[in-house]
């Protein structure tokens, strides 16, 4: 036997998300079926307004519900220095460590052939056009340690030194407080490949 | 080092095999088609990522199951022991667990080293450059865990760069200065992978160079001489990181423009073969099957002494069905390796082809329709 049609459909559409199977799609459609009819609906409406309302910062490509994000428009932000990020993720992680005072530039991807993803796919126009203004002092590349990312960051310094502009790249390797017998490889390499003077 | 307990679940024909070898010699014996080779595929398996023959992963899972497992502790002097385990199954990616903590599976691998010798390995003599390549980057890769990184990056960045000039190449407008830096950036990942890699394999072969050369003197009593030399796709002067990155980047520059008409890479490690010369000529085009066979085994010698050198124990000895063709001086000379403290696991279809000293000395099994029985204690 088959689940009711509506059941079935909504199985299937939640099984469409990132990281969800088939399980768990149904558990999530049971547990949606035993809500009560207002957390339903609020969920709902929250799917949608995010479809409606939600666009990207018309300077950084933030997501946000105003033409400019609150970051850009925060004035004690410092504006000489921008912080380059595949996707918002990044910039949500980098926000979190609340250290870091500077703007920010969204790329919505990483370069990849693979993918059909070249630099006209990217934000790298805009950026470059931000870059003109002259405010920018710095421009701090943090893409993660994928060949990809370090692909895409390489390009972008080699557009960005031209315009007399200081280019840095987050440091790859160990977690702070981690123990080096639980590092995994892979960091420990990469650790050893970035090693600096001391 | 030695495997104390192999396991297998669903693993080719084997439904469910515990097996606690001797440290020393096992010898399996068994008809054709019963289980033999697939028993010494489980212990590759485990040292190296790989199955032994060609094909998809799934067809290393028992035929109406869903997973397998394969699982070993392994004895080792000169670190702690460890167990590999790999569960496979027919719709997710492969788990690899080392001492139960689950791992990547490109980088887990290399606990424990094995020395493999079947009929196939004729083709390393025989076959193809890529043929080569491949026993290449199996056995460095057995040594180094760092070469799987490089390995893995410099095959993901040349993807992406083949796929870069093959677009550009299609789009067939002007290439703008902003293409070029493009490629650029992926000339420096493909660069700074693959020199690693290149540099690895110089420094491998260096090691077998003289190894080989040992063993196949011995092998032919004094009368061939066994070279074997890399053949990389660029040239350098010394085999530094820095300067086989730097002539490689000069190389792609020269190249450029022909990558471009053609739309792929060139150069770098893809185009890398190993030569052997027997008495300073090829051995793939001019040596006899005897010789070839010679110099296989010659390779198989010194892959065990670099083991034993870099390790400072012996790695396991698998000889897959390989007696019977060999003469008698060949035969012993491959069994003094494996008497040497190592352990081996020797396939063969009777016992008739082996030395009484030998059959004294090993533990021997008997396969049968994937089911194992031991039938005598050293
Ligand atoms: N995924 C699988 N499931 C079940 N059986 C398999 C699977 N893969 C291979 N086999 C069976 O395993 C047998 C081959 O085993 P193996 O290659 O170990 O034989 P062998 O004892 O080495 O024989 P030979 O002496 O001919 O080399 C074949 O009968 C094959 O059908
Ligand atoms: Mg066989
Ligand atoms: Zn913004």
């Amino acid at each position: 036997m088959e689940y009711a049609r509506p059941l079935a459909k909504l199985i299937r559409e939640l099984e469409k998300m990132p990281g969800v199977g088939p399980k768990s799609a149904q558990r999530m459609a049971f547990h949606i079926l035993r809500m009560p009819e207002e957390e339903a609906r609020t969920l709902a409406e929250a799917i949608l307004e995010v479809k409606e309302r939600i666009t990207t910062c018309k300077q950084c490509f933030n997501f946000t519900d105003e033409e400019v994000c609150p970051i850009c428009r925060n004035p004690s932000r410092d504006a000489s220095v921008l912080c380059v990020v595949a996707d918002v993720r990044d910039l949500m992680a980098i926000e979190r460590t609340q250290e870091y005072r500077g703007l920010y530039h969204v790329l919505q991807g990483v370069i990849s052939p693979m993918d059909g993803v070249g630099a006209e796919q990217l934000r790298v126009r805009e950026l470059l056009q931000r870059l003109q203004s002259g405010h920018v002092k710095e421009v701090i590349i943090a893409m993660n340690p994928t060949i990809e990312g370090d692909a895409t960051a390489l390009y972008l310094s080699r557009l960005i030194k031209p315009l007399g502009i200081r280019v840095t790249q987050l440091a790859h390797g160990m977690p702070v407080g981690g123990d080096l017998d639980y590092a995994d490889q892979a960091t420990l390499i990469s650790a050893l490949e970035w090693r600096r003077e001391l | 080092m030695y495997l104390t307990h192999l396991q297998l679940k669903n693993f080719r024909n084997y439904e469910c095999l515990h097996l606690e070898p001797d440290a020393g010699l096992n010898l399996i014996t068994g008809e054709n088609a019963q289980g033999k080779t697939n028993l010494l595929e489980a212990i590759y398996l485990l040292a190296t990522g790989r199955p032994l023959r060609a094909g998809r992963e799934e067809e290393l899972i028992r035929w109406g199951a869903e997973d397998a497992t394969v699982y070993a502790h392994i004895h080792r002097e000169r670190s702690l022991e460890v167990q590999v385990q790999i569960d496979l199954s027919r719709t997710q990616p492969r788990v690899v667990r080392v001492d139960g903590q689950t791992y990547r599976a490109a980088l887990a691998l290399g606990q424990f080293n094995v020395v493999v010798f079947s009929a196939m390995d004729m083709e390393i003599v025989r076959g193809q450059p890529a043929d080569r390549r491949r026993y290449l980057d199996l056995e460095i890769s057995m040594l180094s865990p760092t070469y799987v990184r490089a390995l893995a990056g410099y095959r993901r960045a040349l993807e992406q760069r083949n796929r870069l000039l093959k677009s550009i190449r299609e789009s067939g407008g002007a290439i703008t200065p902003s293409t070029i830096e493009l490629l650029e950036a992926w000339d420096e990942q493909l660069v700074r992978y693959g020199s690693g890699v290149m540099v690895a394999r110089e420094r491998f072969i260096s090691a077998l160079r003289p190894l080989a050369r040992q063993a196949h003197s011995e092998l032919s009593e004094g009368r061939e001489e066994l070279d074997i030399r890399y053949a990389p796709s660029i040239e350098w002067v010394s085999p530094e990181r820095e300067q086989v990155a730097e002539c490689f980047r000069q190389h792609i520059q020269r190249v450029r423009e022909e990558e471009l008409r053609r739309g792929s890479t060139l150069i770098g490690p893809q185009r890398d073969d190993l030569l052997l010369f027997v008495d300073g000529k090829e051995a793939r085009t001019y040596a006899s099957q005897g010789q070839q066979r010679t110099a296989m085994l010659s390779l198989k010698r010194a892959e065990f002494e670099l083991t034993l050198q870099e390790r400072q124990e012996p790695p396991i000895v698998l000889l897959d069905d390989v007696m019977s063709d060999l003469d008698d001086l060949r035969r012993t000379q491959l069994l003094r390796m494996t008497l040497r403290g190592a352990q081996a696991f020797i396939t063969a279809t009777s016992a008739e082809t082996f030395p009484q000293e030998i059959l004294a000395a090993s533990r021997m099994y008997r396969v049968q329709d994937g089911q194992i029985q031991l039938v005598s204690r050293p």
